[in-house]
């Protein structure tokens, strides 16, 4: 049985010791995470809870592989809670509070299947070649195409514009075939 | 769909739609279904794949989102939940000895913490200056040099001059960096606004900070601490604590020092 098995099965068997190595190996790197990006200790130990008990769920649900190591899988699902958690606060300020009075439960499924959608995402832009995924990711970044050019050592602006368009055409259909993609939209 | 309306889509998405355009571009979103389509899923493909965003958008199958939701009522996820509880409690524990190790530093943060009470109860209400000075913490910006940008001359100019207090050389070289997208955004933005403060051009600090807040930037709440801090040395106490209030009730950012202050300014 490989680590990230043990500690899959730890979760969904609600094995104690296991559960207390998780937590001896893995949250001091989320805590660092999370101080360094602007939160307090208290939304560390938050984050960190709130996604093994998606993973347990997740993998009650259904059975899956983590590719990499535990660690590396659990460190990136906190990292994503965090940017959705300081993206919902910064909104909060102007929401109405109605909208932030949701059932716990249905909060947290919203966490767990935004985070499936990232994967899918994820996963189909590393499946494109390594230079439209380069190209890809200076244009989510916002990068001017000033400097994209000057990046990618590309000509002009308008070669830089038309592989973006290429590149994200590619993406696009990939994505769309995807099986978990359309699985996970509203029918 | 035509390319002009994609590189439409992908402007509007980078902030990039000139004003007068961005009624039209409304209109054709509620008027025409595959340009409304297309859109959101342009959408999703930012707010997905950009490192620093989020897609916080709930459009997710019902069926699978009631499984979920089941899944975390049920008694074993409850089980776990009371598990993870006890295991954080256990790992507070272990962690104690290594803390009390550093009792010094606790003693001296402690009395620290004595004195501003002090200050604060007997000495109240603060100056607004006063409290800016004793607040800023120049140094509290993470450091630009992580993230596997690359130092440069520039950037290692630029930090010297700003940690020496030569804020009149800093803050030129920071905007050149700004405008090179290689450094991360926000805490440039953080350097560049603190300098202009220091240097009393406050309609630029304003501006800057205005612009890291409505920014779509992982640390843009950063910049309401600092344009409170701002309006302090403004003399602007009205003005700060109504940034004060909202840092405190989004849990944003050093919201609580900005609780302390709101209390100092009573």
């Amino acid at each position: 049985m490989t680590d990230s098995t043990r500690y899959l099965n730890a979760l969904v068997n609600n094995d104690v010791k296991t559960i207390n190595e998780i937590y001896e190996q893995f949250y001091p790197n989320v805590k660092r995470y999370i101080l360094h990006r602007s939160g307090q200790e208290v939304d560390a130990e938050d984050i960190f809870q709130q996604v093994l008990l998606q993973i347990s769920v997740r993998y009650r649900k259904q059975k899956f592989e983590v590719k990499a190591d535990f660690g590396g899988y659990l460190f990136i699902a906190c990292a994503n809670r965090w940017v959705s958690e300081v993206k919902k606060r910064s909104t909060r300020v102007t929401t109405p509070l109605h909208e932030s009075l949701k059932d716990d439960a249905v909060e947290q499924s919203l966490a767990l299947l935004q985070q499936e959608r990232w994967e899918v995402f994820k996963e189909n832009l590393d499946k494109i070649s390594e230079s439209c995924r380069k190209v890809l990711k200076l244009f989510f970044a916002k990068t001017p195409y000033k400097k994209i050019v000057t990046e990618m050592g590309y000509s002009s602006e308008t070669v830089a514009r038309q592989r973006v368009f290429k590149c994200k055409a590619m993406l696009t259909e990939s994505i769309k075939n995807d099986p978990r993609y359309n699985s996970l939209k509203e029918l | 769909m035509k390319e002009e309306d994609l590189i439409l889509i992908a402007k509007k998405l980078r902030g990039e739609l000139p004003e007068a355009e961005e009624n039209a571009f409304q209109q054709r979103l509620t008027t025409d279904t595959e340009f409304q389509e297309k859109y959101h899923f342009e959408k999703h493909l930012i707010e997905n794949l950009n490192e620093n965003d989020w897609d916080l958008t709930e459009n997710f199958n019902q069926s699978a989102m009631e499984e979920y939701a089941q899944l975390y009522r049920s008694q074993k996820t409850q089980e776990l939940k009371e598990i993870l509880e006890q295991a954080k409690f256990r790992f507070k524990e272990k962690e104690l000895p290594k803390r009390t190790l550093q009792w010094p530093w606790y003693a001296a943060a402690a009395v620290i913490l004595l004195l501003i009470t002090t200050i604060f109860l007997f000495d109240s209400p603060r100056s607004s200056n006063e409290l800016y000075h004793a607040y800023l913490d120049k140094t509290e910006i993470p450091s630009l040099s992580h993230r596997g940008a690359a130092i440069n001359g520039t950037l290692t100019q630029a930090l010297q001059f700003y940690k020496e207090g030569a804020y009149d050389k800093a803050l030129p070289l920071f905007k050149q960096l700004e405008g090179s997208g290689e450094i991360n955004r926000a805490t440039l933005l953080l350097y560049q606004g603190i300098s202009e403060m220091e240097l009393d051009r406050v309609n630029e600090a304003e501006e800057t900070f205005d612009l890291l807040i409505n920014s779509d930037l992982m640390d843009a709440s950063k910049g309401y601490w600092f344009k409170a801090l701002l309006y302090l040395r403004m003399d602007k106490p009205e003005k700060a604590k109504e940034i004060l209030e909202k840092i405190k009730a989004g849990s944003l950012y050093n919201y609580q020092k900005a609780e302390q202050i709101l209390n100092a300014l009573k």
